[in-house]
């Protein structure tokens, strides 16, 4: 096989419950912030949950001038607001790359919602001729990917992967092969999306997949503690800077971590329940280390899928010691702090895994208080820890069972 | 009357909604060409005041319009004419 083209990360944007921005966002990963509260964006009477993890003090303003955001719903604001960060931080001027060179992929599980309802209310309420000429331009969950590539004029490769709550996951696979295959040399890639709508809490309510600690929203996100009670809904995007390595060398940009490989899979078992044994799980994981060219040993941190729901956390578990037998490495879930991004969840834990590996610090699994037997692991509990790592594995899943494992090196 | 209440109508929309600068909505703009309308910003326009003086314009009768002014002749029309 002929040698696979290396690919550096050189930028990360987080527009993400516990902050705006990586530096803001690590310090409150560092510390174990929480990113949870009491919804604000809607009356949540008579549902039977009434917290969540919003993204604060957000204006798409401070990052595009209105005239040019007004076909922007709201998850297309936070990923251009993420993919402009990401730009910055990455100190590319996007007018300099080849832009028939540059691609984007970003992931959404299911884009526009409000706007979904909002013209479903017009339609049901007024009429056909009341539903907005706009509403298909700014639902559809590839809005994203288009209109970023539309503002920065981005002509390379441009999709959106739509897996539920691995789509960032597969956004970064699909980036990493674009930048291989040649098509890219740089791909905008990662996740976003907006959930906390009357619609979506409902929904996820009804499922019986969130946490009721509506007495302590910050103490609620209890991935592998034995009584934790479901996942807390998040909103946000992160979106990251893959770029091949030789061209980021060449222009002189500041290599973040090198991305490694990538796994994919399905469980190919039930539409919203992980497979119990982790099959999938491991099956991703074991891709993502050959890909990645590494052996079990190699891997110092993984950052978990780790929701918080009993079964999902459960099975990971058993997933992970496949995989790593006796002595899996530390595995902790940036859950506990910024609830679950869903389409946003892949790309924002690997924003906190670059940054495990550039400050050789590991992220905490907040809220651990009582062991689970079933989720026997070491899930760095409530404090971030100083620790050598070379590489590291952030894993993603999805209803429909899709799974999805990424590879990082340290630079 | 009507013409006036329908060019404030069509003037909030643009810069409420649609984020066009105010200083540039003069009943002369050509609403593609000055006010950077694209035709889903033109049936965005029209849907709100549509709704707001409850009248309906047609795709064919919109054909022809490409000023502010244009647009609040046609739409005032409509409104005195249901009255």
């Amino acid at each position: 096989m002929p040698e696979k083209r290396r690919i550096a990360v050189t930028g990360i944007g987080p527009v993400t419950p516990v902050g705006i921005g990586i530096d803001p966002f690590w310090d409150s990963i560092r510390a174990g912030r929480s990113g949870a509260g009491p919804v604000t964006q809607f009356d949540t009477t008579g549902f039977a949950v009434n917290f969540a993890a919003e993204v604060k003090d957000f204006k798409i303003e401070d990052f595009i001038e209105a005239r040019r955001s007004r076909r922007m719903e709201l998850f297309t604001q936070f990923a251009f607001a993420a993919s402009k960060m990401a730009l910055d931080h990455a100190g590319l001027n996007p007018s300099d790359p080849d832009p028939s060179r540059v691609g984007v992929v970003i992931g959404s599980g299911v884009g526009g919602l409000r706007l979904i309802e909002e013209d479903t209310m017009n339609l049901n309420t007024k009429g056909p001729r009341s539903v907005a000429p706009d509403l298909i331009a700014r639902m559809m969950a590839n809005s994203a990917s288009g209109a970023v590539a539309i503002e920065f004029g981005f002509q390379g490769p441009n999709e959106a992967t739509v897996t539920a709550c691995a789509a960032s996951g597969n956004a970064m696979a699909r980036a990493i092969d674009h930048i291989r295959n040649g098509h890219a040399d740089i791909v905008v890639t990662g996740g976003t999306e907006t959930p906390i709508t009357p619609l979506g809490l409902a929904a996820f309510c009804a499922a019986r997949a969130l946490s009721k600690r509506n007495d302590d929203p910050q103490h609620a996100s209890r991935p592998f503690d034995l009584n934790r009670d479901g996942f807390v809904l998040a909103e946000g995007s992160t979106v990251l800077i893959f770029e091949a390595w030789d061209a980021a060398k060449a222009r002189g940009a500041k290599i973040l971590a090198e991305v490694l490989g990538y796994g994919l899979s399905a469980d190919a078992h039930h539409l919203v329940m992980p497979q119990p044994e982790g099959v999938g799980a491991a099956a991703c994981m074991h891709m993502a280390l050959a890909d990645a060219e590494l052996v079990p040993g190699d891997v110092g941190y993984i950052s978990a899928h780790g929701t918080a729901t009993s079964l999902g956390d459960a099975a990971e578990t058993n997933g992970i010691r496949k995989v790593f037998g006796d002595s899996p490495p530390p595995t902790s879930s940036t859950k506990s702090m910024t609830g679950h991004l869903l389409g946003a969840a892949g790309s924002t834990a690997a924003a906190a895994t670059i940054m495990a590996l550039v400050h050789q610090t590991l992220p905490p699994t907040t809220n651990y208080e009582t062991p689970d037997p079933a989720c026997d692991l070491d899930v760095v509990p409530n404090e971030a820890r100083p620790a050598k790592i070379d590489a590291a594995i952030i894993n993603t899943f999805g209803f429909g069972g899709h799974n999805a494992s990424i590879a990082f090196g340290k630079a | 009357m009507a013409r006036e209440d329908v060019l404030s109508a069509l003037k909030d929309v643009l810069v409420d909604r649609l984020k066009v600068d105010a200083g540039t909505v003069t009943e002369d703009a050509n609403l593609f060409e000055d006010l950077g309308l694209d035709s889903i910003d033109l049936m965005t326009v029209v849907m709100a005041v549509e709704e707001r003086f409850s009248i309906e314009v047609s795709d064919e009768e919109l054909e022809d319009v490409t000023t502010l002014g244009q647009a609040a002749d046609l739409l005032s029309n409509k409104v005195t004419s249901n009255a």
